[in-house]
């Protein structure tokens, strides 16, 4: 058996519920989504965060995750994602996280469902761990614990962030290994 | 003998299963989903030259656990594939699992987990009596 090989994709805010509302169409082409990676100008974009005025949050990123390739591996499962390092000097500056689903969860409990054009208002948020969490904080829409592999995942995890950034934080480009402006995640799961 | 066909990353590294009748079963022949397993009385894992005993001797023993983690990394300094073997025992309620670093084998931390975290890697032999608990 080899590895499974995933993907993250960013999907444009605007995209309608109804676009996400089936297994299929989370697992699908969503247009407009952009696959992002580690790599260096390939990473999600919370784009510019103007605090020359006070405390201010970016824009709502929308993410998903799933499996394109099983290899020869039958489950996958204990989904978590965390903050591994931020350069954020202010105690007030988080990046806030939310798990969500599709609006076929009809009754989301770990999970909300959901919203097109969402802001910092749309979700319940909650500061990202910064440490790796003592269980699963991320999804499939349907809230098990795993998603059934079969040469694909059955859904996708879906979750969205935004970056919330005190006043007197440091200005400057916070991305990836750039010392004292670091900010990168780890998403880790167990699969076989 | 047939040989399962495995990637290259599983070069020196395998898991032999050893069940109450003396008999081995080797991973490298054998998929572990086809092992008897409510018959295993021992899990060894072989990662290069280091080999680490699984075994259950302890009076809560139920059934051995096994999975692998991945994922992204960055904690170090850079990003790196998360690569790890998980293999521990149950207690039909809590797993007691060891993480084995898939590529140099040294042992990265113990730790409990809840069955219900990872119940889906229960091995479909032994999964049924936890489910109906």
């Amino acid at each position: 058996m080899a590895e499974p090989t995933t993907r993250f994709r960013v999907i444009p805010n605007t995209t309608s519920a109804d676009d996400l509302n089936t297994e299929a169409k989370r697992l699908g082409s969503i247009s407009g989504q952009t696959v992002v990676s580690t790599g260096e100008g390939n990473e999600a974009d919370f784009g510019l965060v103007d605090i020359s005025e006070g405390a201010a949050n970016s824009g709502v990123l929308t993410l998903l995750w799933d499996v394109t390739a099983d290899g020869g591996n039958t489950t996958v499962e204990t989904f978590k994602f965390w903050l591994a390092a931020c350069g954020f000097v202010e105690a007030d500056s988080a990046i806030k996280f939310r798990a969500l689903s599709g609006t076929d969860n009809a009754t989301p409990s770990s999970t909300e469902n959901y919203t097109a054009n969402a802001t910092t208002e749309s979700y319940t948020f909650a500061d990202l761990d910064e440490s790796e969490p003592a269980s699963a904080n991320l999804f499939p829409t349907d809230e098990g614990a795993s998603m059934a592999l079969s040469t694909t995942s059955d859904d996708a995890l879906m979750w969205a962030m935004y970056a919330a950034i005190a006043s007197g934080e440091t200005t400057g480009t916070y991305k990836g290994l750039d010392s004292g402006y670091e900010l990168r995640f780890n998403l880790k799961y167990s699969y076989s | 003998m047939k040989k399962l066909h495995l990637d290259n990353i599983y070069r020196g590294r395998f898991q032999e299963y050893h069940l109450a009748d003396g008999t081995i079963k080797d991973s490298r022949r054998i998929n572990w989903r086809l092992v008897d397993w409510d018959r295993v009385v021992q899990v060894v894992t072989v990662i290069r030259d280091k080999k680490y005993v699984t075994h259950c001797k302890h009076p809560d023993f139920r059934f051995f656990m096994c999975f692998r983690w991945g994922g992204i990394n960055c904690d170090n300094g850079q990003a790196k594939k998360i690569r790890e073997w998980a293999v521990g025992w149950s207690n039909g309620e809590n797993c007691f699992m060891s993480d084995l670093d898939f590529q140099t084998g040294e042992l990265l931390r113990q730790y409990v987990i809840p069955v219900d975290e990872v119940k889906n890697h229960i091995h479909p032999r032994v999964k049924k009596y936890v489910i109906s608990k």
